[in-house]
Parts: C-alpha cells; sequence; structure tokens
C-alpha cells in the first residue's frame, strides 16, 4: 500500500519516518508522496585520463580508480550547477533519512523537472526498509539546453510503501555500502561478493 | 587524580594527527602530479614517529595510579608532541593546498550578520593558512602599506578587504570555527573603539603598557562578540585552542597583542555565569555535565600541571601592574554593553543532541508536539490538514544551536568513546586506534557540516 498524506504525517509524527530538513510540509507533502530536494554535492565523471576501468588489478587499485573517475564539487546555497545536455552526475538529496522496517521508497522524478529533460535516477530508485542517510540522485540532462540546478530545489520525489516488518534492515545488512553518508559515494561493485569471487578467480588462475 | 586531564590531551593529540592525516590524504593525488611525492613521504614518517610518542603516555596514563614522577615524564612527552603538532602544521605549507570549503563562507557569512549595518555587507575572505593559528588581517591594507613603502605614486585602494586565515587542519571541523567569529569581532573596530576608552587604563601605566591594554582590550571584546553569538560554544574552542597553542606551558604567557589564555578563560568563564549560560546534559545515570564547567575546570587542571623540564613555545613575558583595575572596568564595560542583548536559549539543544546522537544532521528541527499535530489530522478539514502539514515542517537552525550541540556531543560522545577506544583496547596497535578514533571525528565533522549547509538553504528559500 502506497501512503497517502495523512499516513505520511503519522509516520512523521511517530518519529520511526525521518525525513530532515522538512523545509515546507504544506508544499513538500502531496497526496501521496514528499517532494525532496537537491542537496550542494556533485559528483562528475572526469575520463580525461582513463581510457577504460582495469579490472585486472588488486581491490584496493580498483577503488582509486573509481575514486579517480569521478571528482566531487561542492554548489554554494543560491548558485547553480549547469548540467549539459547529455551529461550524468551523481548528486544527492538535501534531506536525511530515516525509513523505518515496515516501509520502503521509491525515488521518482518530478514532471515539472521531467519535461525539461532532468532525469532524477536511471536505475536505482527503490529505497530499502531500515536505509538511513542521503538520498543519491543519478541525474542525466536528457533534453537540448544546459539546465541550471541550484540546492534547495525539488527535483524528486518519494513514495513510501507499506511491508510487512523486514528481517534485516539495510543499515544492518553485511553488504550495505551506501547507507548512513550525507553526501555522493562512488559506486563500490568491487564490494559485492561475486566481483570479489571473479577477482579471486582471476587472479588465482594467473598465479 | 583521575589523570582525565592526560587523557583529554591525549584524545587532542589524536585528533590533530588524524585531521593533519586526513589533510595530506585529501591533497594526495595533487601532491603526485606536482612531483611532491617526496614531501608526503617524508610527513608520513614524521607523522609515525609523533604516533609513536603517544605510546608511553597511553600506557601509564591506562593504569590506575601514576607516580608523580611518571605524571611529571607523561607530561613533558604530551608537552612535546604538542609543540610538534604545531611544527609539523607550519610545515603543511610545503604540500599543495586546498581551498577552504563553502560551508566556511556559509559560517563566516552567517557570523557577519551580528555586525552593524554598515558592516554586515563586507565581503570576507577564508583562507588556509600554514600556522596553527586563526588570524583576521586586512589584505587592502597590506597592499596599501606596501605601495606606501615603494617610491611609486599610486593610489591606494579604499576597498576593505578583510581576509580570516584558518589553519589548514581545521578545515573540516566546523566546531573550531567559533574561533573565526572572535576574529570576525575585530572587523567591527569601529563598535570596540566606542567601548574601549581611556578609562580602562590603570593610573600611572607607562605609554608602552597603555598601548598593550588597548590591544588586550581589543582581544577581550571579540571575545564577548563570539560568546555573545555562539555561547559557550565559544568558550570549549577557545579552551581547546588554547592547549594545543599554549603546549601545556604557554596558557599564562601573553604578549604585546593578546593577554594570556588563562587571563580570558578565567574572564570568560566569569561573563558566561554572570549572564546565565548554561549548556547542560544529564547522563543517563543522572550525572549532569555543565559544558562551560568541563572546559573551564579542564583548562585550571592543566594550569595546575607540574611544568619542571617543560619547554614554552613563546618564553617572553610582560609585567603589568595592576591589572585588576584593568579588568574591573572592561567588566563594567560589558556589563552594560551586555545588558541591551539577547541571548539564545538551549531549549531546543536536547532534541537536537538525541538527532545527532543517532547520526542525523542538525540543520533544522520541528518544534511542534506530536499531539498538536495529532489535534489538526483528527479534525479531518482541509484548512486542519493544511495546518498538519505546517506544523509538521522544520525551522532551520541557528548556528548557536548547531555549535553548542555539537560540543555536547563531542564531551558527551565522543571523547568518552575515544577514551575507552585509545585506553582500553590494550591490543590493538595505535593505527588501528587512530583509524577509530578517526571514524568518529570524521562522522561529527560530516554533520556539522551538513547542518550549517541545509540550514542556510532553508533560511535563503523559506524567507526571500
Amino acid at each position: 500500500m502506497i501512503l497517502s498524506d495523512t499516513k505520511i504525517i503519522e509516520e512523521l509524527i511517530s518519529g520511526k519516518l525521518i525525513i530532515t530538513p522538512l523545509l515546507n510540509g504544506l508544499k513538500q507533502i502531496g497526496s501521496s508522496s514528499v517532494d525532496v530536494r537537491l542537496g550542494t554535492e556533485f559528483r562528475y565523471i572526469k575520463t580525461s585520463k582513463q581510457s577504460h576501468f582495469n579490472l585486472d588489478l588488486p581491490i584496493e587499485k580498483i577503488k582509486k580508480q573509481i575514486e579517480e573517475y569521478s571528482e566531487v564539487v561542492h554548489i554554494n546555497p543560491m548558485q547553480s550547477f549547469i548540467l549539459h545536455p547529455g551529461d550524468f552526475v551523481l548528486a544527492s538529496t538535501l534531506e536525511y533519512f530515516v525509513i523505518p522496517k515496515h516501509l520502503t521508497g521509491r525515488l521518482e522524478g518530478r514532471s515539472t523537472w521531467g519535461r525539461v529533460g532532468l532525469q532524477v535516477h536511471s536505475t536505482a530508485g527503490f529505497v530499502d526498509p531500515g536505509f538511513e542517510g542521503s538520498l543519491t540522485f543519478e541525474l542525466n540532462n536528457m533534453g537540448k539546453l544546459p539546465l541550471p540546478l541550484y540546492p534547495g530545489i525539488r527535483i524528486g520525489q518519494l513514495s513510501l510503501h507499506e511491508i510487512e516488518e523486514a528481517q534485516v534492515l539495510y543499515v544492518d545488512k553485511e553488504e550495505s555500502k551506501y547507507g548512513r553518508i550525507t553526501g555522493t559515494k562512488s559506486s563500490m561493485f568491487f564490494e559485492d561478493y561475486e566481483f570479489k569471487s571473479i577477482l579471486k578467480y582471476n587472479n588465482h588462475g594467473k598465479n | 587524580m583521575n589523570n582525565s586531564v592526560e587523557k583529554y590531551i591525549i584524545i587532542e593529540i589524536f585528533e590533530k594527527l588524524i585531521r593533519l592525516k586526513n589533510f595530506m590524504n585529501s591533497n594526495k593525488d595533487s601532491i603526485k602530479e606536482s612531483g611532491m611525492k617526496i614531501s608526503l613521504n617524508v610527513f608520513e614518517e614524521a607523522f609515525e614517529k609523533a604516533l609513536i610518542q603517544l605510546e608511553l603516555p597511553i600506557l601509564l596514563v591506562s593504569k590506575e595510579d601514576i607516580s608523580e614522577s611518571e605524571r611529571i615524564s607523561i607530561n613533558r612527552r604530551l608537552s612535546n608532541t604538542l609543540n610538534l603538532v604545531r611544527e609539523f602544521h607550519t610545515l603543511l605549507k610545503f604540500i599543495h593546498s586546498e581551498w577552504v570549503r563553502p560551508e566556511t563562507y556559509t559560517f563566516s557569512n552567517r557570523i557577519l550578520k551580528n555586525l552593524p549595518d554598515e558592516l554586515k555587507k563586507t565581503r570576507i575572505n577564508v583562507i588556509l593558512i600554514d600556522d596553527y593559528s586563526f588570524k583576521e588581517n586586512n589584505l587592502t591594507n597590506k597592499f596599501n602599506e606596501i605601495f606606501k613603502r615603494s617610491k611609486l605614486s599610486i593610489d591606494q585602494s579604499a576597498i576593505e578587504y578583510p581576509t580570516l586565515f584558518l589553519p589548514k587542519i581545521e578545515m573540516t571541523n566546523p566546531l573550531n570555527w567559533s574561533i573565526l567569529a572572535h576574529e570576525i569581532g575585530h572587523i567591527n573596530t569601529i563598535e570596540t573603539q566606542k567601548l574601549i576608552g581611556e578609562s580602562i587604563i590603570p593610573p600611572n601605566t607607562t605609554v608602552k603598557n597603555k598601548e598593550i591594554l588597548l590591544k588586550w582590550a581589543e582581544e577581550i571584546f571579540c571575545d564577548i562578540f563570539a560568546i555573545n553569538i555562539l555561547g559557550p560554544a565559544y568558550f570549549a574552542s577557545f579552551v581547546s585552542y588554547s592547549i594545543v597553542t599554549g603546549g601545556l606551558v604557554g596558557n599564562n604567557i601573553c604578549s604585546e597583542i593578546h593577554p594570556s589564555n588563562m587571563m580570558r578563560i578565567r574572564f570568560l568563564y566569569e561573563y558566561l555565569e554572570r549572564n546565565g549560560f548554561k549548556l547542560e546534559y544529564t547522563r543517563d545515570s543522572g550525572e549532569r555535565i555543565d559544558i562551560c564547567d568541563y572546559f573551564y575546570n579542564l583548562s585550571e587542571d592543566v594550569d595546575k600541571i607540574n611544568r619542571i623540564d617543560l619547554k614554552s613555545p613563546n618564553d617572553k613575558r610582560i609585567e603589568i601592574p595592576n591589572l585588576t583595575y584593568f579588568l574591573d572596568e572592561i567588566r563594567e564595560i560589558s556589563r552594560k554593553f551586555t545588558s541591551q542583548m539577547k541571548f539564545q536559549s538551549n531549549n531546543q539543544i536536547n532534541e537536537l543532541l538525541k538527532k545527532l546522537l543517532l547520526g542525523i544532521p542538525i540543520g533544522s528541527i520541528c518544534e511542534a508536539t506530536k499531539a498538536e499535530i495529532e489535534v489538526k489530522l483528527q479534525e479531518k478539514t482541509k484548512d486542519s490538514f493544511e495546518r498538519a502539514k505546517k506544523l509538521i515542517s522544520h525551522r532551520s537552525t541557528t548556528l548557536w544551536e548547531i555549535l553548542n550541540t555539537g560540543w555536547i556531543y563531542k564531551v558527551v560522545h565522543v571523547i568518552p568513546t575515544c577514551s575507552k577506544l585509545i585506553f582500553d583496547a590494550k591490543h590493538d596497535s595505535l593505527y588501528d586506534k587512530l583509524n577509530e578514533v578517526s571514524g568518529l571525528f570524521d562522522l561529527l565533522d560530516d554533520r556539522l557540516l551538513k547542518s550549517i549547509e541545509s540550514s542556510e538553504i532553508h533560511n535563503l528559500i523559506e524567507t526571500n
């Protein structure tokens, strides 16, 4: 069941669901979702030094390579980050969330921004029960004109779905990699168990 | 004695070493690119040597009872290590540096709003400095002085461009940015000069000493300016900063510009008490901690340390007779000055602390109670529902709230956890301890930076 506006408020006052800062409940709480705002940190991809991901390296070096693949820019309040057509950047919500174990979330774009070509996520819009932290936007400008993006603008919305209580919360999962962060974080695919197996197999094969 | 002072100082040194290491790491790529890899290696080697200095003090301090000679030996080593930290900081000039974080400007601009109207729109510059010191300087004056000395005839710039200097390793530490508030106080010279007159000078004071006392008075009024804006958070930062800069021996040493740290600490503590500034926290055990008392007692305990063999970073002593007269006059002026001020309350700090203890940023707070919102929800009309939505909205928090909550969090959570990690986990290596302690400071820095920025965005969007 998708939570209605009344249910969202009830969850908020119970203290189980936390969305902070909630700048303006009147404007942000819709009939079945909460608008979410853009934060100040943007992680853009810089490819000038890398021809490809070299995965034939020890994990520490892969990690470094991933870090070097992107660069973080902080935008001051009331200043804009320009997202050019075709560009892809990671950003985060201004809000910090605590999702209780009986709820899941889905991050979606807002029609207002969708109409000018802004996509807020390309694949990962699902929020697990027990997630804590800022949500990550995978921003893509699908339009033809550069978009000025200001911290604090409402570019997305989160709908909340009631589920039976989950046994294992996101932050307690052994594999959770993006919990309790407030900005953007590069991909940590090298922490996935199957990737570790592949790496181990390949290195072992070579030795 | 329960070794609490020594433990605090060891944690303080750990914190500074972590910040030095983080600063180096954040610049690693640029160092390699600019061919300065060797300087980084030298730094890492020196860093390791500094860390090893702490092994013996940690071992001794972890014991229940330590002899007087052991205590002297611990203090000597801690004092030397503090000196080492400051000297290392100076060497950061060889490391390529980032610009300050945008949050530093947000912070400084919010402090500026407390200046008189004509100064509110002053554009300030914040730059990172190699010395471990906070300063304010007017770059325009600097350039004008150079032009004056030159034989060229050039119109001197009339644009005021004050610059704040922030030690590199405090780049991400908003708790210690409180000291920037004191430095911003120096921009307000017109106001300060109005307060400081000849009346503060004791009779029969020499011309030289008079000049010194006027400078000291300005320093004390900048302290008061910072305290009035940030309350106990400024006091806590100042005590913590004075322990690092004083190196256990320098807190009683004054210069021609600054009164001794201990004189300032005692004056400020009394000022806090007189104006009812309290920042209390009650532990689950019922024990009450007041942050002002905590830091005041800490500084007095440091002052009582046996100083045999301790080397001072600055041993030039200045003797000024009749200081009591001077301080009484300053106290009197500050009374008049403060009587017109409205101070912020600490009402919401416990609520904010609960959030921060859960790792949640504290840039906003919901002030309505659960019952108030429930009533509106139950009324089931369009108007009452809209009212409920308004009530559930947050208000942005002030710098006062963010920093004071941050300081309580540091005292009731970070310091005790660090203490356990450093002194109880006997089998872990110093590096393991350092990494675990580092996580605590990183989290606190991150949440405070986020809070400062999001509360500013909140203010700007909702009030414009």
